[in-house]
């Protein structure tokens, strides 16, 4: 069913200094540039995610940089997908999202320790994209509430991330079968969901109609 | 409207964000590195004092047969770790372990900390606001409300653990109660702490297993946690997401 949804953006990922796997061995000794170009290829990945649970941009990126000191304290228990560390680092993100509140805190210092400065200013055009962003999402992650959690974050990593069932399964530590099973109750009940919404809609517009 | 919902915004971090992000890390890694005392030799001796440190504390512990998780490795990113977040007072101690998970737990200049490791992944929360957890004065646990218990959550990567909770209770509490986001309810298993920890507490940790039926519509998988006194009384109610 995923494999459906699934968007080949992880092989957008894909290696040009060696696979994650050749890379992480010297992430493993303490190899700070090798972890450099971990977050070179996976950082937009994990950002997208953080944001499409937040809905805030400048909450997941603090997320993110949250999840690569984890991953870096971490680093000698990376399991991978294939070659890629990927859906190991969703699977931090995972648990960070969860610990949300605490992770934040934890890292506070770390975090104050960010040039701010060194990002430059949005432009009003760009600014503005952002709060339309933040806004769809909003209402997206709302509407998406009815979905129960589990169900919920395997639809996020599979038809939003493009992650496949294998992957999806290193990031919440559940057999593929599963994910399958709670993606396609997840489809199923955000069908139902957005089908009685539109049958609202007409329900609404119709009454409308019948008192003007 | 509808293709909104299989396909929402999906941003990239900008240039200018990126490199600042990816400056901040590396600086944060090194910073963390030398401030512990020098290059990658004096990690490396440290790793190997720390390894020493974690063998004494298998040794002692009496289910040494049981513990699943290295702690030794727990020990080693400890040391880098610490001049990241907050600043540990003692030494990471395993509270408790079984198949497949290990907590581990030490106080912090922000209050207990507590680790809870699974295969290949795990939490960490700090400044964890329990009555008898030998808080430091002015600490964030210190100047938050108290409770009878605090918790972690983790997923793991084996397929053994789909979500375990990991806690710490105050010493009255007898019996923990996990009330699940669809209604359903688990009782952890609880531990005592370790002779010599700091403190008055127990600890706690629950499997969740991926049998069990999904969750319900609110963010976290845990709907409350609910706390007992030897006598069945109820300590606390620690409403999560109700």
């Amino acid at each position: 069913m995923n494999e459906h949804y699934s968007i080949p953006r992880i092989a957008s990922a894909m290696m040009s200094n060696g696979s994650d796997r050749t890379l992480w061995e010297a992430v493993r000794n303490g190899d700070e540039e090798a972890f450099g170009k971990i977050f070179d290829r996976h950082a937009n990945r994990i950002f997208s995610y953080c944001f499409q649970r937040t809905a805030d941009r400048d909450t997941a990126q603090d997320l993110t940089s949250i999840v690569f000191l984890e991953a870096w304290r971490r680093r000698r228990d990376a399991v991978f997908a294939g070659d890629l560390v990927l859906a190991w680092l969703y699977g931090i993100a995972l648990n960070v999202l969860r610990n949300q509140r605490r992770s934040q805190r934890r890292y506070q210092s770390a975090l104050a320790r960010l040039p701010r400065g060194e990002v430059q200013p949005d432009f009003t055009e760009e600014a503005v994209a952002r709060v339309a962003a933040e806004e769809t999402m909003r209402l997206i992650a709302g509407l998406v509430q009815v979905i129960p959690e589990r169900e919920r974050e395997c639809l996020v990593l599979c038809t939003w991330q493009g992650l496949t069932s294998s992957e999806a399964a290193v990031a919440l530590g559940v057999p593929p079968e599963t994910v399958r099973s709670r993606l396609h109750r997840a489809h199923e009940r955000l069908r139902k969901q957005l089908a009685g919404a539109a049958s609202n809609d007409g329900e609404l517009a119709a009454g409308e109609g019948a008192t003007t | 409207m509808n293709d909104k919902f299989f396909s929402p915004p999906d941003l990239e971090l900008s240039p200018s964000e990126h490199a600042a992000r990816r400056g901040h890390l590396l600086r944060e890694i090194r910073r963390a590195a030398y401030r512990s005392g020098g290059g990658k030799n004096v990690l490396r001796w440290r790793r190997r004092r720390l390894t020493l440190v974690a063998a004494a504390v298998l040794a002692m512990a009496v289910t040494a047969s049981a513990i699943g998780v290295g702690v030794s490795a727990i020990l080693e990113a400890r040391a880098l770790h610490r001049q990241i977040a907050e600043r540990p007072l003692g030494q990471p101690v395993q509270v408790a372990s079984g198949a497949g998970w290990s907590l581990v737990a030490w106080q912090s200049n922000e209050g207990l900390c507590l680790d809870l490791v699974v295969p290949g992944n795990g939490a960490t929360a700090c400044g964890i606001p329990v009555v008898g957890a030998a808080t430091p004065a002015n600490s964030y646990a210190a100047t938050s409300p108290q409770h009878e218990v605090g918790y972690v959550l983790a997923s793991g990567q084996s397929g053994q653990h789909d979500l375990a909770v990991g806690g710490v209770a105050s010493a009255d509490v007898r019996r923990v109660m996990l009330t699940l986001s669809d209604g359903q309810q688990i009782e952890a298993e609880v531990f005592d702490a370790p002779s010599g920890f700091p403190g008055s507490v127990h600890f706690f940790f629950a499997d969740v297993p991926t049998s069990a039926p999904p969750g319900g519509s609110t963010e976290s998988p845990l709907r409350s946690i609910d706390a007992y006194d030897e006598s069945g009384r109820l300590l606390e109610h620690f409403g999560i997401n109700e």
